[in-house]
């Protein structure tokens, strides 16, 4: 009569194969975390980037476009009186002379000047340390004269 | 025992799952305002040219390269035309039509290639 023994012995197994799978797949994992960081870090400087088109393009517009006498900066166009309303790239130049600062967390007015064919006169220019800065280039009538009023900002 | 060919269906289904991620194209994405900026401009030199009533060619060209200095355009006031530079698959272009005050239709437009 014979007697089965039954051994049940706990242990390691150790597989090469799946060691070599698992080291890839540690792998994978640290380069998909490595670049969605930098993906990161390249968004928040694109929205930066795009922040600071944004506001420098819509002051530049609100210039030629609005009238605003309490703050010149808003609104440097001409306004006709007798037909009460605003004569859009036509620049009161009296007006634009009353530029002064703009700032918050985002952006800061950096310069305003009007470029004619044969001179160029400044406005408005502030020393900043902000290096991220944007010209945007507009067209404008002054005093008759065609002329690229350039506003210059900085975040 | 006969060499054959062992076809899985999920594992195709995985793979043709796969390749069609890695085919998938994002689009990219503006990261800037340049060309509103440009469009813009166009756009201050046309109304200008309206508000001043000039149409003639040779003055409008001078403005229009003083507006944007190097780069290849084109410029047309009815059926004369002026092109510079190197016309390229992409461009920015306005239209504007005026009517004088014996209302003759004059339209020009401008296109600047990018």
């Amino acid at each position: 009569m014979g007697i089965t023994k039954k051994t049940r012995n706990k242990g390691f197994v150790f597989s090469l194969d799946a060691g070599i799978a698992f080291m890839i797949a540690i792998g994978i994992l640290f380069v998909a975390i490595s670049a969605a960081a930098e993906n990161i870090r390249e968004n928040v400087k694109t929205e930066r980037d795009f922040e600071l088109w944004k506001n420098t393009v819509f002051f530049a517009d609100a210039i030629v476009k609005n009238n605003s006498p309490e703050q010149s900066v808003l609104g440097s166009a001409v306004f006709d009186f007798e037909k009460q309303r605003v004569k859009s790239n036509e620049i009161d130049l009296k007006l634009l002379e009353k530029a002064s600062a703009i700032e918050n967390k985002e952006f800061e007015l950096k310069k305003i000047s009007l470029v004619f064919q044969d001179s160029e006169k400044v406005f408005f220019e502030k020393q900043t340390g902000k290096k991220n800065c944007l010209a945007i280039e507009r067209i404008v009538l002054a005093e008759g004269k065609i002329a690229k009023l350039v506003l210059e900002g900085c975040n | 025992m006969k060499k054959a060919f062992v076809f899985s269906l999920e594992a195709t289904l995985s793979l043709v799952f796969l390749a069609g991620i890695l085919l998938v194209q994002i689009p990219p994405v503006e990261k800037d305002l340049h060309g509103l900026a440009v469009f813009q401009k166009e756009n201050d030199l046309l109304k200008i040219w309206a508000k001043q009533q000039k149409f003639s060619l040779e003055q409008m060209k001078k403005d229009f390269e003083f507006a944007f200095p190097n780069v290849s355009y084109e410029l047309a006031v009815n059926e004369e035309k002026i092109f510079s530079g190197e016309k390229t698959k992409k461009a920015i272009a306005s239209e504007m039509i005026f009517f004088d005050s014996e209302l003759n239709k004059i339209t020009v437009s401008v296109s600047v290639f990018q």
